[in-house]
Formats: C-alpha cells, sequence, structure tokens
C-alpha cells in the first residue's frame, strides 16, 4: 500500500512541477519543524522540514503549492520550497515531531480584562481614519462566535491579534488590534477560506476573546527559550525591550541603561528592567507572554482551584515557580512566572501527563498562588520537617524519657548523698563544679590566646572584591523574619537596599507572622524593591522566629542564606564577601558567620557592657573556636549557609529558641565546618535592663536546650565531634549555662564566708579545692574582665575600655536572665520571648 | 520611650569610617621558623638544670631565702592543714607559687632537687623572650644565638638559673613586659599592650619593685601613641590596659593581706625592715652596677644619643629602664639607709632589658651595619662574662655568688660556707637532723617548731604533720603551747644560732622563750635528744626532775 501512495503521490508532484521526497523518519529538522505551528501543519497536512538559506522547506501531501506557500510565508516570514510526500510519512513526521494531536475543545474560557479608556478613543480614531468599523468587544459572549473564532488557529490569531466574530455569507467579521495588511489578509483568507472583513477593537478584548475561545484547547505548548534560532523572540522587532519600547512602556534611554547592567550583571533583561524600577512585574509578565504569543494572566487571575493541588508535585512547583490554576477539559491550565527557563519548561513537562496551557503570570502573583494552595503543607514543612526526619536533634521535647530518667537518677544520687553524708558529698559537687570553672576558663583563654595570634577570618582583600564580577555573583536569599516589628519595617528594607550586590540576584524574603497585621500593612507601605517579597506565615504554634525562617526558606532561591533581623545594618559588602570566603573555602565549609557588634554601644552603661561582651565573643572568642576547628554555636543573624546543605541539614529546629546555636552544633556533627569573615553586622543593644533580662534568658534557656538536645546521646555525639569537638561543645555550650547559674550560689558563699567566716562553709572548702576555687575567684574573675576590655579594644573602642572593668555587675544580671531561663525551660520551653526594639538612640 | 532609632544607615556610614580606624588585624613583620623558641628553650633548660642539679645536690649551693620559700609552698601540700597562706606574706606572692607544681612532688620537694628546676624554667623563659626581642631587629639567627649564648653563660644568669631563688621569676617577667612594649611599637599587634599589662602584674606579684618600672612604659606608650597621634580615646584605652593588671594585684594582694594577716599593709612591713646599717655611696652602686655588666653604660649613652637625634620614646624608655635599678639603689641608700639594696642580685636587674635595648638599637641599624653591631654586641656582651664573675667573687655584698664559683671551678661542697650574717645554710645538718627526727620521732604535731627557722628541717623531713608549727593555727595557738608545752608537744626544735639578737626579724622564736637553748644549759624540763652544728632536738619530760 505504502509503495503504492508513493507511486502516486511521486506522479502527482511530477505533474505539479514538484519535487517528491521519501521522508524518512529523523529527516526532519525539530526546529524547522516547530516554525511552521502543529495546527497549521495538521490543518495543510505538512510539516516544515528544513531551512535552507531564507527558505523552508514544506514537506506536503498536496499539490496546492501556492496556497500553501502564503500560508508558510505569512507565518514564518520565510520564502516556501513545497514537496511532496505521503500523507502516513507527514503524518508519522508530525507525530514524532510535534506527539499526540489535541485533544477536544471546550466553551469555557477566563474572565475577560478590560481595556484601557485611552487605547480606545486612539482605535477609534485609527479606524475612522481608515474607514474601518470599532467595537469595544464589551460583552464578548454576544458578539463573539466561538467557531468562528476557531476558524484561525490560535497561534495565527495571537500573533495576527485577529479574532473572528463571526461569518457572514462569504466573509469572516475580523476583529484586529490594527488594519492588516494585504499579506496578512491573504493568510487569513487562506487559513480561513473566508474574505476578512476587519473591524478594529482593543487587542485587550481581541486577547480575551482568544481567551474565551480556546479555554481548554489543550494543546501542548513548546516553552523554553523561543522556538527555533533566530526564532519569534529574538526576530528583529521582537525582542522584550523593543516590545515594551513599541509599546510605549520604556524608552530607548531606560533600555540602554537596563542592557548595560545586564552586560554587568548577566541576569535577563526582564528581571533588570524590573529591578531598575522602569517596568512592573505585571507588565514583563504581560509581555513576555506577548513574546511567546501565549496568554498573560493577571494577578487577580491567578486563583488556584483546591482540587488541581495534586496536579503537580508541590515541591517543583516552587522550585519552577508555576503554579496548576485548574483542569479544563482534561486540560491542565498552568501559570508560569518563568516561561523562557527550559528547566521549568521540562520540569513541567515531566511533572504531568495531562496536556498543558500555559499563562504568563508574576512571580509574586504565582507565589501568592502557591500560598494559597499549599499553605498548609508549608507551615507543616516549616514545623515538623526536622522532627520527622531527625526527631533526635529536635528541642520539641526537653527531655526524652531516657534522659529524663538519667536525670532523675542523677538527682536521687545527690539526694541520697546528701541524706547520708552532706558534706562530702557537697564537697564532691564543690570540686566538679570548680574544675568545670577551671576547665572552661582555661579552655576559654587558650581560645582566645589562640584567635589573636593566629587570625581565624577567612581573609578576603580589597582586590578581591574589587575584581569579583558581578556577573559571577549567585542568586542571594535573605530572610528577615520580622514580629511586632512594624516600625522597623522600612530600615531594615533601606539597610537591604544599601547591599552592595546587584539587587537582580538577590532574594529578600520579609517573613511576617499572619496575625501581625501591624507589620504586615508597614511591610507593605514599604518601598519593597522587586528583590523583596513579603510572605505571610501562617498563624500556627510554635511561633518562632526559626519556623518563620524554615518558612521562608522554602521559597529560597538563592545559592547561600542568610538571616537578618529588623534592627541589623550589615556592612554593605557582607555578602561578597561570603562568597568570596565560601569561594576559597573548602567544600566542608557551608557556613560563614559575620561578626555582630552593636550601634547604640553608648546610649548607658548597659549598651557599653552589652558591647564589650559582644565585642569580645565575636572578635576573640569565636576566631578562636574557627581556628580550633571546633564546633560553633552561631550567633543570631548574619550567618550565610549554602541553602542546599541547610535543607539537607533539616534546616533551624522552630523549637528552640537559639536555633543559631543549634544548627552549629548540627553542622559540626554532620561534618561540615564554619568560618568566619572580618565583616560586621550592628545591632541594636538592648538599653532597658528588664528587656535585656528577657533577652538574654531566651539565649540561655535556648543554650540549655541545644545542650540537652545534642547530650541525648552523648557517645554518638562523641564520636561525630570528636574528643576535642566534644568537650567544647560541653564548656562553651554547656559552660556557659551553667556557670551563669552557678555564680550566684558561689558569689553568696564566698560573701557569707567573708562576713561571718562560718565554719560550715570552710567545711565545703578543704585544702586544695579552696585554692582553686579562690584561684578561680580572684584570676578567673580578672582574666574574664580583662578580655572583655580587651574585645573593646581590639574592636576600636577604646571608650568602653573603662566600662569593661566593672563587668562582674554585667555578669550579675546574667545570672539573673540564666534562672529565668532556667524556669522557663521547665514550664514553656519553646516560648519565643520576643525582644523589644527600637529602644535605642544613634550612638554618638 | 526614647526616639526610635533614626539611622541605622548613617550609623553604618559612621561604623565603616570608624571601621577604617579600626586596627589592622595583626601581620608579623619578621619571619622565624616556628621551632626555634622551643630548641632554644629546651637547650637552655636542659643546660641550666644540669647545671642547677649538680650545684644543689652535689655542691650544696641553697639559699636560705630559696629554701624557706620551697619548703613553705610544700607546706601548701603536705602540711596538716593543707594551707595556701602557707606561702605566709614575706615575700611577693608569686615567688612561692610558681614553686607549687613541683612542691607537690615529694620527691622533688624534700631532696631539693625542684629548686634549680624551676628557676631554670624560668630562666630558659627569659632567653626565649630574648631571642624573640632580637628577631625584632631581623638578626639572622647565627647573630642571635650567639648573643643570646654569651648572655645565657653570664655567671650571675647562671647563678639565677640554679638556685632556685625568685630573681629570675621577675627578671622573666620584667623582660616579657618590655618585649611585648617593643613588639606593640614595631609590630601592628594590638593585643601586645595588654599582654604587657599582665607582664607587669605578674613581675610586681614576683618583686614589688617591678611595678617601678611600668610607669616607665605607660610613659613610652603614651609618647608614642601621642607621636602618632591616636584619639585620647585610644591613648586613655591603652595606658588602662597596661596599668589596671598591676593596679588590681595590688589591689588583691592587700586585701589577702588584710583578710588574713588582719592588716592590709603586712607585706609592706616586712619587705623593707632594715637589716644592716647603710654602708656605701652613690658611687658604689654605680660601679657594682658597671662592674656586674659594663656593657650597660654605653648602652644607656646610645639610647640617650638617639633620644636626642630622633626624639625616641622607646630609646627613652629603655634608657630610663636600664637606669632605674640603680637609682633605686641609690634611693634607698641615701633615704632609708639600707644595706641589703647593694646586694649584687638586687643591682643586676637591668641586666636583661640590656639585651632588648641591643635589640631597640640594631633594629633602627641599616642592613649592613646590623651585622657589625650585632657581632660588636656579642663582644661586648661576653667580655661581660669575666667582668661578672670577678665581681661576684669580689663583692662583699652578695648571697652566695662567690661560693657559686668556688663551687663550680673547685667542684667542691660549699655546704655551710659563712655568708654576710654569720654561718651560711648547713644542708648537712638539716639533714642529719631530718634523719634523726624520721628514725625516732613518731605521731602528728610531735614537735614544736618555728618554720621560719626550722623550715630546712621539716623540708628534709618531708613530713611537715609531724611538726606544731606557725602555720598549722596561727601565733596565738603556738606561742601558747610555746609556753605550756607540755601534754601538747613532746619535743622543740631550734636553730641554735637563730637569736633575736642575730637578725631582729628573722629569729627562733622558741629561743625568744628559752634563751638558754641557744648555748647555754638545758632547762629542767627538756632533755637534749640530738644536735648538730645548726639545730638541736630537745625532748620534753614528762615531770620535771
Amino acid at each position: 500500500m505504502g509503495s503504492r501512495d508513493e507511486t502516486f503521490y511521486r506522479q502527482l508532484a511530477e505533474r505539479a512541477g514538484l519535487d517528491y521526497v521519501r521522508l524518512e523518519a529523523g529527516a526532519v529538522d525539530a526546529e524547522a519543524a516547530q516554525l511552521f505551528p502543529a495546527e497549521l501543519a495538521r490543518r495543510f497536512d505538512a510539516i516544515a522540514v528544513r531551512v535552507e538559506h531564507d527558505a523552508l522547506t514544506v514537506a506536503a501531501a498536496t499539490v496546492e503549492a501556492e496556497q500553501l506557500a502564503a500560508v508558510v510565508h505569512g507565518v514564518t516570514g520565510r520564502k516556501a520550497h513545497i514537496v511532496v510526500t505521503t500523507p502516513e510519512r507527514i503524518i508519522a513526521a508530525q507525530e514524532q515531531v510535534f506527539g499526540s494531536p489535541p485533544v477536544l475543545r471546550t466553551d469555557r474560557f477566563l474572565p475577560a480584562a478590560q481595556a484601557p479608556p485611552a487605547e480606545t478613543a486612539f482605535l477609534r480614531r485609527l479606524a475612522a481614519s481608515r474607514g474601518l468599523e470599532f467595537t469595544e468587544l464589551s460583552a464578548l459572549e454576544r458578539e463573539c462566535d466561538v467557531e468562528a473564532a476557531r476558524l484561525i488557529p490560535e497561534r495565527l490569531s495571537r500573533r495576527l491579534r485577529v479574532l473572528g466574530l463571526g461569518v457572514d455569507g462569504d466573509e469572516l467579521r475580523l476583529t484586529t488590534a490594527y488594519p492588516l495588511d494585504e499579506r496578512a489578509l491573504t493568510v487569513v483568507e487562506s487559513v480561513t477560506g473566508y474574505t476578512p472583513h476587519q473591524i478594529i477593537a482593543p487587542s485587550s478584548r481581541i486577547h480575551a476573546g482568544l481567551d474565551r475561545a480556546f479555554a481548554g484547547a489543550g494543546r501542548r505548548q513548546p516553552l523554553g527559550p523561543p522556538p527555533t534560532n533566530g526564532g519569534r523572540a529574538y526576530e528583529a522587532g521582537r525582542r522584550l525591550g523593543e516590545l515594551l519600547i513599541a509599546a510605549r512602556a520604556l524608552s530607548p534611554a531606560s533600555l540602554r541603561h537596563a542592557l548595560a547592567v545586564q552586560r554587568r550583571t548577566g541576569d535577563r533583561i526582564g528581571r533588570v528592567l524590573v529591578s531598575l524600577g522602569y517596568i512592573s512585574q505585571e507588565r514583563l509578565a504581560a509581555t513576555l507572554a506577548e513574546q511567546l504569543r501565549v496568554t498573560h494572566a493577571h494577578a487577580y487571575e491567578v486563583r488556584p482551584k483546591g482540587a488541581v493541588a495534586s496536579a503537580l508535585p508541590e515541591s517543583v512547583c516552587r522550585a519552577h515557580l508555576f503554579v496548576p490554576l485548574d483542569i479544563v477539559d482534561g486540560v491542565l491550565v498552568v501559570a508560569m512566572a518563568d516561561p523562557v527557563s527550559s528547566d521549568a519548561a521540562t520540569a513541567l513537562r515531566t511533572s504531568t501527563a495531562l496536556p498543558t496551557r500555559v499563562l504568563v503570570a508574576t512571580e509574586s502573583s504565582v507565589r501568592a498562588a502557591l500560598e494559597q494552595l499549599f499553605a498548609d503543607r508549608y507551615v507543616d514543612l516549616a514545623t515538623v520537617e526536622l522532627v520527622r526526619r531527625r526527631p533526635e536533634e529536635s528541642a520539641h521535647r526537653v527531655l526524652p524519657p531516657a534522659q529524663k530518667l538519667f536525670f532523675l537518677v542523677l538527682l536521687a544520687a545527690v539526694g541520697i548523698g546528701l541524706a547520708i553524708a552532706a558534706v562530702p558529698t557537697l564537697i564532691a559537687l564543690t570540686l566538679l563544679s570548680i574544675l568545670f570553672y577551671f576547665a572552661g576558663a582555661a579552655y576559654k583563654l587558650a581560645l582566645v590566646s589562640h584567635g589573636v595570634r593566629k587570625p581565624a577570618e577567612v581573609p578576603v582583600s580589597a582586590n578581591e572584591l574589587a575584581l569579583l564580577e558581578d556577573r559571577s555573583l549567585p542568586t542571594y536569599t535573605i530572610l528577615v523574619p520580622l514580629y511586632h516589628e512594624a516600625e522597623l519595617a522600612a530600615q531594615i528594607v533601606e539597610a537591604i537596599d544599601a547591599l552592595d550586590y546587584p539587587k537582580t540576584k538577590l532574594d529578600v524574603k520579609l517573613l511576617v507572622e499572619e496575625d501581625d497585621a501591624a507589620t504586615i500593612a508597614a511591610v507593605r507601605r514599604a518601598r519593597l524593591g522587586s528583590h523583596c517579597h513579603v510572605v505571610v506565615v501562617p498563624d500556627s504554634q510554635p511561633r518562632t522566629k526559626p519556623k518563620a525562617c524554615n518558612y521562608g526558606l522554602l521559597h529560597a532561591r538563592g545559592e547561600y542564606v542568610v538571616i537578618f533581623d529588623a534592627e541589623d545594618a550589615p556592612e554593605p559588602d557582607q555578602l561578597r564577601k561570603a562568597v568570596i570566603a565560601f569561594r576559597k573555602a573548602p567544600p566542608e565549609v557551608v557556613c560563614v558567620q559575620a561578626k555582630l557588634n552593636y550601634w547604640n554601644r553608648n546610649q548607658n552603661l548597659l549598651t557599653r557592657w552589652f558591647t564589650a561582651e559582644y565585642s569580645q565573643w565575636f572578635d576573640l572568642f569565636l576566631p578562636g573556636l574557627s581556628a580550633t576547628r571546633a564546633p560553633i554555636p552561631l550567633g543570631g543573624t548574619s550567618c550565610h549557609f549554602v541553602t542546599e546543605k541547610l535543607l539537607e541539614l533539616g534546616a533551624w529546629d522552630p523549637f528552640n529558641v537559639t536555633e543559631d546555636a543549634d544548627v552549629g552544633i548540627r553542622l559540626a556533627r554532620a561534618g561540615y565546618t564554619t568560618v568566619m569573615i572580618d565583616s560586621t553586622t550592628y545591632e541594636e543593644a538592648n538599653s532597658r535592663v528588664y528587656n535585656w533580662i528577657r533577652q538574654r534568658s531566651r539565649w540561655i534557656k535556648g543554650y540549655m536546650q541545644t545542650w540537652l538536645v545534642h547530650m541525648r546521646h552523648p557517645l554518638q555525639l562523641w564520636d561525630e565531634l570528636g574528643p576535642a569537638g566534644f568537650s567544647s561543645f560541653q564548656l562553651v555550650v554547656g559552660g556557659t549555662a551553667l556557670t551563669v547559674l552557678l555564680n550566684p550560689i558561689y558569689w553568696g558563699l564566698t560573701s557569707a564566708w567573708a562576713l561571718t567566716e562560718a565554719g560550715v562553709i570552710r567545711h565545703l572548702f578543704p585544702g586544695p579545692i579552696y585554692f582553686a576555687a579562690a584561684f578561680n575567684l580572684l584570676f578567673g574573675n580578672f582574666a574574664f574582665t580583662y578580655l572583655n576590655a580587651a574585645g573593646a579594644y581590639r574592636r576600636g573602642y577604646y571608650d568602653l575600655v573603662k566600662y569593661s572593668l566593672f563587668s562582674p555587675l554585667y555578669w550579675a544580671l546574667m545570672s539573673v536572665a540564666a534562672w529565668k531561663g532556667l524556669l522557663q525551660l521547665v514550664t514553656r520551653p519553646s516560648y519565643w520571648e520576643k525582644t523589644v526594639h527600637g529602644l535605642a538612640e544613634a550612638s554618638r | 520611650m526614647s526616639p526610635v532609632a533614626t539611622a541605622p544607615v548613617r550609623a553604618q556610614v559612621a561604623l565603616r569610617a570608624e571601621r577604617e580606624l579600626r586596627p589592622a588585624l595583626p601581620t608579623p613583620t619578621t619571619r622565624h621558623a616556628s621551632f626555634e623558641p622551643a630548641a632554644v628553650f629546651a637547650v637552655a633548660y636542659a643546660v641550666y638544670a644540669g647545671i642547677g642539679l649538680y650545684s644543689t645536690l652535689a655542691l650544696h649551693i641553697v639559699l636560705g631565702d630559696a629554701e624557706s620559700r620551697f619548703a613553705h609552698a610544700y607546706f601548701v601540700f603536705w602540711n596538716a592543714p593543707a594551707k595556701l597562706t602557707a606561702i605566709g606574706f614575706y615575700w611577693p606572692p608569686l615567688q612561692t607559687l610558681v614553686l607549687l607544681p613541683f612542691a607537690a612532688i615529694r620527691p622533688l620537694a624534700t631532696s631539693l632537687a625542684a629548686l634549680p628546676l624551676v628557676s631554670g624554667l624560668f630562666a630558659a623563659g627569659l632567653l626565649v623572650v630574648l631571642d624573640r626581642t632580637l628577631t625584632l631587629a631581623r638578626l639572622a639567627r647565627g647573630s642571635r644565638l650567639a648573643l643570646l649564648a654569651a648572655f645565657g653563660l653570664n655567671p650571675m644568669i647562671l647563678y639565677f638559673a640554679v638556685n632556685g631563688m625568685a630573681e629570675v621569676v621577675y627578671l622573666f617577667f620584667l623582660a616579657f613586659g618590655f618585649h611585648l612594649f617593643v613588639r606593640w611599637v614595631l609590630t601592628p599587634r594590638w593585643f601586645d599592650l595588654p599582654f604587657a599589662g599582665i607582664a607587669f602584674a605578674l613581675g610586681s606579684l614576683s618583686r614589688y619593685e617591678v611595678a617601678f618600672w611600668l610607669p616607665l612604659v605607660v610613659a613610652g606608650a603614651a609618647w608614642v601613641m601621642v607621636q602618632r597621634r591616636e584619639s585620647l580615646a585610644r591613648i586613655e584605652a591603652s595606658l588602662v590596659a597596661l596599668i589596671v593588671p598591676t593596679l588590681y594585684a595590688f589591689i588583691l594582694w592587700v586585701f589577702v593581706n588584710w583578710t588574713v594577716a588582719g592588716d592590709p599593709t603586712a607585706f609592706l612591713a616586712v619587705a623593707h625592715r632594715p637589716n644592716l646599717p647603710a654602708q656605701g655611696s652613690l658611687a658604689d652602686v654605680f660601679l657594682l652596677q658597671a662592674g656586674l655588666f659594663p656593657l650597660l653604660v654605653p648602652l644607656v649613652v646610645l639610647l640617650v644619643v638617639d633620644v636626642a637625634r630622633r626624639r625616641s620614646p622607646v630609646s627613652f624608655t629603655i634608657a630610663a629602664a636600664l637606669v632605674v635599678n640603680a637609682a633605686t639603689t641609690g634611693a634607698f641608700l641615701l633615704y632609708a639607709r639600707e644595706q641589703a639594696p647593694l646586694l649584687i642580685r638586687y643591682n643586676f636587674r637591668a641586666v636583661p632589658l640590656a639585651l632588648i635595648a641591643i635589640a631597640w638599637l640594631l633594629a633602627r641599624f641599616p642592613r649592613r651595619r646590623r651585622r657589625i653591631g650585632a657581632i660588636a654586641a656579642t663582644v661586648g656582651v661576653a667580655l661581660c662574662i669575666p667582668a661578672t664573675a670577678e665581681t661576684m667573687l669580689r663583692t662583699h655584698n652578695q648571697l652566695g655568688e662567690s661560693a657559686f664559683l668556688h663551687g663550680l671551678f673547685t667542684d667542691r661542697s660549699q655546704d655551710g660556707k659563712p655568708g654576710p650574717k654569720g654561718p651560711g645554710l648547713s644542708i648537712a645538718d638539716q639533714t642529719d637532723m631530718a634523719q634523726y627526727i624520721r628514725r625516732h620521732v613518731r605521731g602528728r604535731n610531735a614537735i614544736l617548731a618555728d618554720d621560719s627557722q626550722a623550715f630546712g628541717v621539716m623540708l628534709r623531713d618531708g613530713d611537715p604533720r609531724r611538726y606544731l608549727d606557725r602555720i598549722d593555727f596561727g601565733d596565738r595557738k603556738w606561742l601558747l603551747v610555746r609556753d605550756h608545752p607540755r601534754n601538747h608537744v613532746r619535743y622543740f626544735l631550734v636553730e641554735r644560732g637563730a637569736t633575736r639578737s642575730r637578725d631582729p626579724v628573722f629569729y627562733d622564736r622558741i629561743l625568744d622563750a628559752y634563751p638558754s637553748l641557744a648555748r647555754g644549759p638545758t632547762p629542767a624540763f627538756l632533755r637534749l635528744a640530738h644536735e648538730n652544728a645548726t639545730y638541736a632536738l630537745y625532748q620534753i619530760r614528762r615531770t620535771d626532775l
């Protein structure tokens, strides 16, 4: 049968003066085939085979070459060279290139958009000047016959911006956004068989009509970069900038500026234009839709139906920024924020067996839609993911049964000891405390000594910063949790805007709680750049900063992620320094910790002490930990992570109130390392004593939580951290909490002894124990006081040195906070004692 | 409520400017092999420990002060009850505290081997400090080591390194403090000045007079910072960092004196008591110091010239530091009318600073001249060796220096060689008495002894619990037992020559109550159990005869 057809069509071709080809499988150039869209190819039983110079060779099962050539030329702009082949070979080639034929169409459509009045007036005048009719197309249901609209294939309709309204005899009443030229009219006539009768109408109404007519048309639209080399998007007049200029949405000067920025940053021009504020996200989405000849969905149109939540995998949607909206007659309607991305196209294609119809929407509307669809899942992931994956590393329980039993046995042993031999028991406890004090003090002094002799920060020179090209920078996610901080919203936005990092490569998530209306309103009032996104965290327990950060992290698209608090003012080059540090560091480095300090240090005595303490911690102590590769309890902000690794670790523990310290230990246990950079984030130091105590009580409670969590399996911890790391963990994390708890007890005993010389106290401190205790008291306290002064000196806060000498008074406050924290650990372990900010005066 | 902070971003601009002024991270200016300090230490310690063990155990060159200090360190652990206050308030605390680790090891302590091992540690440390200072001058390793060797073999340095006395302890801290000061000037290490403050504090706790050098460093540091146009805040903070550790050390020591001894200035009362009539003049002071280390004089001259030419604060500070020792000796001689400051050991204090002066001067030389300067300095330091030895042998005001040299030269025991106050310490007598007591006396608190005199016997015995001394329960109870010994103790142990007339401060308080025990008839209630040239052990009769 085949050979007889071939004979027939060969003879047909000879008679028509056309070439005959035996179209083999694989002979069709897929890119060339895409030039002549599938719907037209099926209509004409043809397929574009290859491009030769400026001509397109089209294989057809017909000898009516003239008409086909006209259509081909009209659609592709190229001369057509028609060759003949059998229908079977045409069909086989079409199936190979275009896939299965489209499904049935339906009448369902999307809501219409309204044309702006200015356009209407202009079009009226245009129509009048050309002697054409004008219609506003305000009642599509009445005015537009869907069948008439479908006489012209959708792609052609959109390209030409025409909408068939109805057939009147042998005329096709055709609305068009601009008067068609002869060629276009010829194409329409060739395609439809009717003589087109032009009527001018607003293009938005025409598109709405097309949406209505072709909703559920169910074709797999080829996505990704424009269909062919030198395809539509890159044709002269079809590039994004050109389209925007043509639509008078952008000036040539602005485009030139944006192109210059693009050359420097390597970002896509659309993102650059939005970040520079030249166009809105909506305009970008609409222009992309026009460029790619797909439908633009406005923000209010991106409203997914709940039933489609399972149509696409949530993680894929989140990663590639598309959201299923609806299933119409078996066709999945999907809103995409990045239709140009081949990764997104591939992900969509491989994620569903359903045919898809793509609409272009803004990133924010897609995200909002994802939130609407998957909020519960996000909350679940943010809250219990770590508990699910690594329950033993979560503080959702303060004391698991085994640990509870251990402490009960320990308490019982101490109780029995006190009952049987009180004094020896107390002496033993005293001895243990003193040894712990001494070990902690000696270790910290050794760390500081190590850190000052050999700077541990990853060096980043001014030259390296200067040579770092914007286009080589990765996307950076910044998480900014905000809660009851409406007055600081504008401040943090300003601080982030001050960062020296291409805005197109920033992915800022302002995390606000659902019940915090004031902050939400403040954030929305703030002048947010396109790089800032407001993420509303649904109200759920526990309401903690780490849970909010986990929620935000789900949407992070940066290669690196960092947290900044609302009152933070990071140094502008911090992100660049972090990038350089990551690139210089070995692969096991997954965290870079910047330094923290305070900008209101001179506000009062408390802020001076606080600043001296922070200076000592971040400028002397942490570098020592880093230099010795000990596990580092991270600071609350300005810890930069490799996003992928953070997710691998389970991100932050939402039940731990010092999630930063906890994640620092977890990454050490996983074999990863933290390094430091010499860059500072300035925060607001607590200037009110009660507020300070609340904050410090949370920190110490968190350290206790962290210690308890990681000591659930001490042997495993020993294996993972090694003996040195294990010891460091005990002395730093455990020791920090324990010493401030014990301090008041021993200060009290010392004072009582000095005043009364009571014999019972003397018995508690026999010989060597007394010597050790005296050494700790006299030299240990001085050493740490001096360290605070040294920290302030190191940082250049010379005026704080003399205040640091009164640090023991500050430590008394810490002890008050510690006992408060301990009590709260029992009664409300995951309660987040929110620190009030915005109380500071700018530092002189 | 305070106004909301208006300008974290503006504050950022200000903070950025501040950051530019912030001390840069330190950058080392000199390269040195990391093994060199360890090697210098190891070699020096081996030499000093070897010579020290020989001089102590074979030649019996042991100074009473050293043994007393060490014995009281020993009592801290082994007395009953064990007491930190056994270190006493006579000497600065650190002199005894540094002995504690070795005092805890009984065999080392009772054999006195610990004495040279302790002082050898600090002497070796001193050489390491001086080596690091010479490194700042960018001297070649050969030049450095030659200079160090010449200095390290100076007889007085050798003597300090082996005798277990406290001189080398405070000399170490003094030199370390000046090393850090010079390093702070030459390299941008922010932590050198605070560490220098700690060095001076520890030095002051080793020898109170070290505090005399601190104001010089404070003045020098202030001058340097003024020249560098540093801010007032930075100058203030730097000086606070320098001064506070020493201030704290003194306040702490005063507090301890007050709480334990009942008198906050107890340490001052015993530290300076006249013991010998003053004989000498300022010229004697100059000749003594110049004789001990002749290089001091040209060094001071060179430094003064540098001050005059270049207005160098560091040259001024080091020159003043070299002169301070002579100045303080002269002041004590003229105004306090004390002879003790003319002792050799009190006039050698500035000598380690001479090497720091050499390093500083060489650092300012151009490279070509530096090598010549190093050679000249090495020769100069080496030539000081015979000068020092000669002074040690000839000078009357000494404490065992000549005995040390005689012992080394003759390989003969110097046990009991007379000192400036009469018969010298006799290890043999201590050992003899200790052995007798170990054989014949049992029981706790069996022997009443004044630890300030009988310390040697108690140490050699090894079991202080056998003795009821003044540390156990304080002077009040001890005096009561002394006056009514029956039913409390069974023996008296006295050092016969330690009478109040010999030394109004250091005397045996048992002899105070029973002066006939010195050389007269034995009281009726006592029976002589054992005696030797230095000590006598009396048994208390159960009933009177």
